[in-house]
C-alpha cells in the first residue's frame, strides 16, 4: 500500500475525496486538484462518499475530505460527523456558500481541519489542502509506527 | 130579650141541615158547624144560648171538646148526641158537665124538648142576674163611676165567675161585657197562672180568707187577644146573703213596669258606675264640703269612705301643690266650679293619701245645679301615674330611636342613649360597658351623668374596672344574656363598687345586654339613689331598646362592610391594569372602571355609561362589524381566539369580552376588558422588524449559497482559464463561466424580486397561486427543506388586494413552519379554494403536529417551541395580525404525530383598514 502511495507523482501528493451535490462546483475543483497533482474522488452525495472511503482494502486511501455543507438531499453536518467518527485521521475540510459563525463553531468542535467560504482561490484551496494533507501524513506517521 | 142562640157541631151535614131547620123554625137563632176546634174557636169568640154537640167528630175526641167548652163557658148547656150511647160515654159526658143526652136516631120532639128546658133554666139565670142589676143600679153614682173608671172594674161570684165588666175592663182585656159576664176569672191569665189561682179560690172558699185580699198585688192577665200584660190590681171581697163577692180594681202597669225597669236598671247602673268606675268620684256641696264619694275615690286616696263624708275635700287631699307648696282654696279648679258655675278640668296637679304620699291626677269638676240654682258640684279624677309612666317609656323608646336614626356608629350614639334613658325614666347615671374579647371582660366606654349629680367618683371607679363575666352587675348580665335589677347595690353581694356607690348615694340599678350576631356586644347599666323595685315594663322596654342598639351595630356594621367591599371593588376595579367596561344586551355601557373613563373618555374624563361601546371607542367601522360578531358569540363556549385589537386616537388597545352574569334572571351582559398595548406594539413592531430581518437573513444565506456555488464554478473555471493553452478546452471553460454567471443572475433576479416587494408600499392585485408558488421556493432555498414533497390543489381564485410584501410573509411563515415540523421528510399539501364568499387557503404539513395544550397559544407572540435562538416566536402572531388586518381568520388543527393544517380565510373583497400600520 505505501510502495503504491508512492508509485507515481500524483500518489505522492495524496488523494482527495471531493464531496458536493453541484457539479458546477465540483468540477473546476477537481481540475484545479489535478493540475497540482492530487488525485481527486468525486462522491454527488453521502452514499457515494461512503462507498468510496470504504472501496478496496485500505481505509485510509484517502488523504484528505473537501465537502460542501450545504447540500439539499444531505446534511452536511451529519456528512462531517460520519467522516470524523469513522475516519478521525482523515482530516475535513468543509466548504460553504455562506459565513456563518455558529457553523463555524459546530465544525470546530467536530474537528474540522478548515473552513473554506466560497468562492474560493485556486491557491488558497491548495495552500488548505497541502496542509491537511501534511498533518495527515505526520498522523498516519505516527498511526504506522 | 134578644133571639135564643144555638151551636151545632155535627160532622153529618145532612143531620145540621135537618136541626138548623128544625130549630130555625122553632125560633132560634143557629150556627152550625163539623169540626170541635171549630167549635171552641167560636165559643172563644161569643156567648151561645146552648150547644148541641155530636160525640163523633172528625178532628178532635168529643169529651176534650166537651170540657173546653164547658171550661169556656160554664153557662153553656151542652145536649151531647152520640150514635151509639154507652153507660160509659153517656155518664161520662154527664159528669163532664154536659146538660142532657141523646143517643142517634133521635126524634125532633126530643130535641125541642131538650131545648126549652135548656132555656128555661138559662132565663132563670138571666133574670137573677137582673135582678142583681137592678139592686145595683140604684147605686148609679156607683155604676157610673165604675163604668167610668179609668181602672178596670171586675166583681166576681164566689166560683170566681165575673159579674160584673166595666168599660175600662172591656178596653183593657178586649172581651165584650157579653162576652165576659158569667166567665170565670180564669180567661183573664194565662194558663200558667191558673192552678195557683185555683187553689187560692179553693182556699179562700175554705177559710173565707186569703192573704191577697186588701193588697195591691202585681199580676199578669191575658187579653181576648191572647196577648199577656203586667197589670196591677187591688183586691177585695164582701159577702151578701147572696154568697161572698170579689172586687178587683185592675190597672194596666205595661208603661209603669216598664218605666220602673228603666229607673230600676238606670240606678243600679249609675250605682254600678260609682262602685265600679276606676275613676273617683266625689261630690261637693256649695260649701265644699264631701256628699258623697264613690269606693274607688276612697282606694285611690287610701281613706274609708266614711272618713271622708262631709268634710272638706280640699284640705285633706289637695291641700299642697306637687312641690310641697301649699294649695290656696282660691285657686282651686274644682272650687271654682262652685263659685262660677262652669265645668273645670285640670290634667296635671296631684292629689294626696291618707299616708302622706301623692299621686298625678287629672279630674274633671262639674257644677251641680237644681232648679236653677247651683247646689254644688261632681268631681271625677283619675290616677294618672301609670299613663304619665307609660308615656315617659313611651318617650325614653322614642327618644332612643331618634339618637340611633342620626347617629353612625354606637360611640356617637351611646352618650345620648344614656341621657334620653336618664332624664326620661329618672335614672341618675347610665354606663355602656363593652366586651373587650382578648381581655375577656367588660370597660367602660362612655358615662352619662345627671348635671350636677356628684357622681364623679363613681364614674372614675367604673371607667377603671375590668368586669369578667359574671362580676358585678354588668358581669352578671353579660354571662346571663338577659337583663338584671338590683334593689340596693350597696347590699349587693356582688358589686364590687358598691363601696363607691354607697359614698355617693346610689342604690336601684338595672342593666341589659347589648347583642350584636347572637353575642353580648356590651352592657348598659343605670343607677338610681332611690331603692326602686324592679320595674317589670321598664325592663321589657330596655331589653327591647338592647336589641334595637344591638339591630343598629350589626346594621352599621352590615353597611360598613359593603361600603368597604364595594370600596375595596372599585379600587380593585380601577386600579387594574385594564379598562373594565360592561354592557348590556342593547351594548349601551352600563358600567366604566376609572381607566376606562381615562382611556376613553376624552379629556373631559366624560362618563361612559349610558353611551354606545360603539360610539365610546370610536371604532372604525370594520372593527365595529367584528366587534358585533364577538359580542354575539359571547358566552357560546368556543374556544377563545387570540385577544383581538383595535386602534382609536393613535393608541391600540387589546380586548377581551367575557360573559358576565351578575344575578341569576337578568339577562345576560357581556364585560370587556380593554388594555393600552400601543407600548407594547410598539416593541413589537420593532420585534417583527427584526423578525423580518432574520428571516430576510436566512434568505440572503440561502441566497449566498445558491450564488457563491456558481460564482465557486466561475472563479475555478476563470482560475484555470488563464493557464490553460488548450484552446478546446479554454472554449469549454469559458462557456462553463457563461452559463454559471446565467445561473447567477436568475437567482439574483428572484431575490431581488423578493426585496424588491418588501420595499414597496402600495398595494396590488395579489395572485395568491403565484406567492405560494414563490413562497415555496424561497423556502426551498432555506436550510431545512430536505425532501419534503409538495402537493398543490389549486381552485380558480379571484385576486385579493393586498400587499404582497405581506402575503409573502404570510405563506414564508406558514410554509417554512410547515418544513421544519417536517423535519425534511414528508408532504406539504397546499390548496386553495372559494367557499362562502372567502378565499380560503390551506396549508398541510404531515409533520410532528401541535400539543393540544400548546394550541391556544401558538398565536401568541413570542410563544415558540423551538430551542431558544432557533425561532423568535413571532412569526404565527406575525401572520396572525397579517389576516385579521385583511379582515380574514385563520384556523389551525393539529393531531399530533399526524401533521397541521393552517386554513386562512379572506372575504372575498378584501380591503385595509383605515389607520392600520
Amino acid at each position: 500500500m505505501h510502495t503504491q502511495l508512492e508509485s507515481s507523482p500524483a500518489e505522492r501528493l495524496g488523494r482527495v475525496l471531493l464531496v458536493d451535490d453541484e457539479a458546477s462546483v465540483r468540477k473546476p475543483i477537481t481540475l484545479s486538484l489535478q493540475k497540482a497533482g492530487y488525485e481527486v474522488v468525486e462522491a454527488e452525495n453521502g452514499e457515494q462518499a461512503i462507498a468510496a472511503l470504504n472501496a478496496g482494502d485500505n481505509p485510509l486511501m484517502v488523504d484528505t475530505i473537501l465537502c460542501d455543507i450545504r447540500m439539499p438531499k444531505i446534511n452536511g453536518i451529519d456528512a462531517v460527523t460520519y467522516f470524523r467518527s469513522q475516519y478521525p485521521s482523515v482530516p475535513v475540510v468543509v466548504l460553504t456558500g455562506y459565513p456563518d459563525v455558529e457553523l463555524a463553531v459546530t465544525l470546530m468542535k467536530l474537528g474540522v481541519r478548515d473552513y473554506l467560504v466560497k468562492p474560493v482561490t485556486k491557491d488558497n484551496l491548495l495552500r488548505v489542502i497541502r496542509r491537511a494533507i501534511e498533518q495527515h501524513e505526520l498522523f498516519k506517521d505516527q498511526f504506522v509506527a | 130579650m134578644p133571639v135564643p142562640s144555638v151551636l151545632i157541631v155535627d160532622d153529618n151535614p145532612d143531620i145540621r141541615d135537618s136541626l138548623s131547620d128544625m130549630l130555625i123554625h122553632e125560633g132560634y137563632a143557629v150556627e152550625s158547624i163539623g169540626h170541635g176546634a171549630e167549635a171552641i174557636r167560636l165559643v172563644k169568640q161569643k156567648r151561645y144560648g146552648a150547644a148541641i154537640l155530636d160525640m163523633q167528630l172528625p178532628d178532635l175526641d168529643g169529651l176534650s171538646v166537651l170540657k173546653v167548652l164547658t171550661e169556656l163557658d160554664p153557662n153553656l148547656p151542652i145536649v151531647v148526641i152520640t150514635a151509639h150511647g154507652t153507660m160509659e160515654t153517656r155518664s161520662g159526658s154527664l159528669t163532664r158537665g154536659a146538660f142532657a143526652y141523646l143517643t142517634k136516631p133521635y126524634d125532633s120532639g126530643e130535641v125541642k124538648a131538650i131545648l126549652r128546658r135548656v132555656f128555661s133554666v138559662k132565663g132563670l139565670e138571666v133574670r137573677a142576674e137582673h135582678v142583681e142589676q137592678a139592686l145595683r143600679a140604684s147605686e148609679a153614682r156607683f155604676r157610673t163611676l165604675v163604668e167610668s173608671a179609668t181602672d178596670a172594674i171586675v166583681l166576681a161570684d164566689h166560683r170566681g165567675h165575673i159579674i160584673s165588666w166595666n168599660q175600662a175592663a172591656e178596653r183593657l182585656f178586649g172581651y165584650s161585657k157579653q162576652d165576659a159576664l158569667g166567665r170565670p176569672l180564669t180567661i183573664l191569665m194565662p194558663a200558667r197562672y191558673r192552678p195557683s189561682y185555683e187553689a187560692a179560690l179553693a182556699q179562700l172558699e175554705r177559710t173565707g180568707r186569703s192573704p191577697l185580699l186588701g193588697k195591691t198585688l202585681e199580676f199578669t192577665g191575658l187579653t181576648q187577644s191572647g196577648r199577656e200584660l203586667p197589670l196591677e190590681l187591688s183586691l177585695a171581697s164582701w159577702t151578701t146573703p147572696d154568697g161572698t163577692y170579689y172586687s178587683g180594681i185592675i190597672r194596666d202597669i205595661s208603661e209603669r213596669k216598664r218605666a220602673e225597669d228603666a229607673l230600676r236598671r238606670l240606678s243600679r247602673h249609675n250605682q254600678l258606675l260609682l262602685d265600679s268606675a276606676g275613676d273617683g268620684i266625689y261630690g261637693l256641696d256649695r260649701e265644699g264640703r264631701t256628699t258623697f264619694i264613690n269606693p274607688a275615690a276612697a282606694r285611690m286616696l287610701g281613706w274609708e269612705i266614711a272618713d271622708l263624708l262631709d268634710r272638706p275635700m280640699h284640705d285633706v287631699v289637695h291641700h299642697s301643690h306637687a312641690d310641697g307648696s301649699p294649695y290656696p282654696l282660691e285657686t282651686c279648679p274644682i272650687y271654682a266650679a262652685l263659685k262660677d258655675g262652669a265645668v273645670h278640668q285640670v290634667h296635671n296637679e296631684i292629689f294626696w293619701r291618707k299616708d302622706g304620699t301623692r299621686f298625678p291626677v287629672e279630674y274633671v269638676s262639674t257644677p251641680v245645679h237644681e232648679d236653677g240654682s247651683l247646689v254644688g258640684a261632681v268631681v271625677v279624677f283619675k290616677d294618672i301615674s301609670e299613663r304619665k309612666r307609660a308615656g315617659s317609656l313611651q318617650q325614653t323608646q322614642l327618644a332612643v330611636s331618634h339618637v340611633l336614626a342620626a347617629a353612625e356608629t354606637l360611640e356617637d350614639a351611646a352618650p345620648h342613649i344614656l341621657q334620653a334613658v336618664c332624664e326620661t325614666a329618672e335614672w341618675e347615671i347610665g354606663l355602656l360597658w363593652l366586651v373587650d374579647h382578648r381581655a375577656r371582660a367588660l370597660r367602660c366606654e362612655t358615662i352619662w351623668q345627671k348635671p350636677d349629680a356628684g357622681l364623679d367618683e363613681f364614674a372614675a371607679l367604673s371607667r377603671a374596672t375590668a368586669l369578667p363575666p359574671g362580676v358585678g352587675l354588668p358581669g352578671r348580665v353579660w354571662a346571663a344574656g338577659d337583663t338584671a335589677w338590683v334593689l340596693d347595690v350597696v347590699n349587693d353581694p356582688n358589686f364590687p363598687r358598691a363601696r363607691a356607690a354607697a359614698r355617693v348615694g346610689l342604690h336601684a340599678a338595672f342593666a341589659f345586654p347589648i347583642r350584636v350576631g347572637g353575642h353580648i356586644h356590651g352592657v348598659i347599666e343605670f343607677f338610681s339613689h332611690a331603692v326602686r323595685e324592679p320595674d317589670g315594663t321598664l325592663l321589657k322596654m330596655m331589653a327591647d331598646i338592647g336589641l334595637k342598639i344591638g339591630q343598629f351595630v350589626e346594621r352599621k356594621q352590615a353597611a360598613q362592610a359593603l361600603v368597604r367591599a364595594y370600596e375595596e371593588t372599585e379600587k380593585i376595579l380601577a386600579s387594574l391594569p385594564g379598562a373594565i367596561l360592561i354592557v348590556d344586551g342593547r351594548q349601551e355601557i352600563v358600567y366604566a372602571n376609572a381607566l376606562a373613563v381615562q382611556y376613553f373618555g376624552g379629556h373631559h374624563r366624560a362618563t361612559l355609561v349610558r353611551r354606545r361601546l360603539h360610539d365610546a371607542l370610536k371604532l372604525p367601522p370594520p372593527a365595529r362589524e367584528r366587534l358585533d360578531r364577538e359580542l354575539a358569540a359571547v358566552g357560546a363556549g368556543k374556544p377563545r381566539p387570540p385577544d383581538p385589537e383595535f386602534e382609536a386616537d393613535k393608541r391600540v388597545y387589546r380586548y377581551r369580552l367575557f360573559p358576565l352574569v351578575l344575578r341569576a334572571g337578568e339577562p345576560p351582559r357581556t364585560g370587556m376588558i380593554v388594555w393600552d398595548v400601543t407600548e407594547e406594539r410598539q416593541i413589537q413592531d420593532h420585534l417583527l422588524q427584526a423578525e423580518k430581518l432574520a428571516s430576510l437573513g436566512t434568505m440572503v444565506s440561502g441566497m449566498a449559497h445558491e450564488i457563491n456555488n456558481p460564482v465557486q464554478a466561475i472563479l475555478g473555471m476563470a482560475e484555470l482559464l488563464l493557464e490553460e493553452r488548450e484552446m478546446e478546452k479554454v472554449r469549454e471553460y469559458a462557456s462553463d463561466i457563461i452559463g454559471y454567471a446565467k445561473h447567477v443572475s436568475g437567482v439574483v433576479r428572484d431575490f431581488a424580486s423578493y426585496t424588491r416587494v418588501t420595499s414597496r408600499d402600495g398595494e396590488c392585485e395579489v395572485d395568491l397561486h403565484e406567492r405560494l408558488a414563490e413562497a415555496v421556493k424561497m423556502v426551498r432555498r432555506g436550510p431545512h427543506f430536505g425532501y419534503v414533497e409538495v402537493v398543490t390543489a389549486f381552485e380558480p381564485v379571484p385576486l385579493l388586494r393586498t400587499r404582497k410584501a405581506e402575503i409573502d410573509q404570510l405563506f414564508i411563515n406558514l410554509i417554512n413552519n410547515a418544513v421544519q415540523a417536517m423535519n425534511g421528510r414528508g408532504r406539504l399539501t397546499l390548496s386553495t379554494a372559494v367557499e362562502q364568499e372567502q378565499v380560503v387557503v390551506r396549508i398541510d404539513d404531515t409533520g410532528c403536529g401541535i400539543p393540544k395544550a400548546m394550541l391556544h397559544k401558538i398565536f401568541d407572540p413570542f410563544f415558540t417551541t423551538k430551542e431558544p435562538g432557533k425561532g423568535t416566536g413571532l412569526g404565527l402572531s406575525i401572520v396572525y395580525r397579517i389576516v385579521a388586518k385583511y379582515g380574514g381568520t385563520l384556523g389551525v388543527e393539529s393531531e399530533e404525530g399526524k401533521g397541521t393544517q393552517f386554513t386562512i380565510r379572506f372575504p372575498l373583497r378584501a380591503r385595509v383598514t383605515a389607520g392600520s400600520t
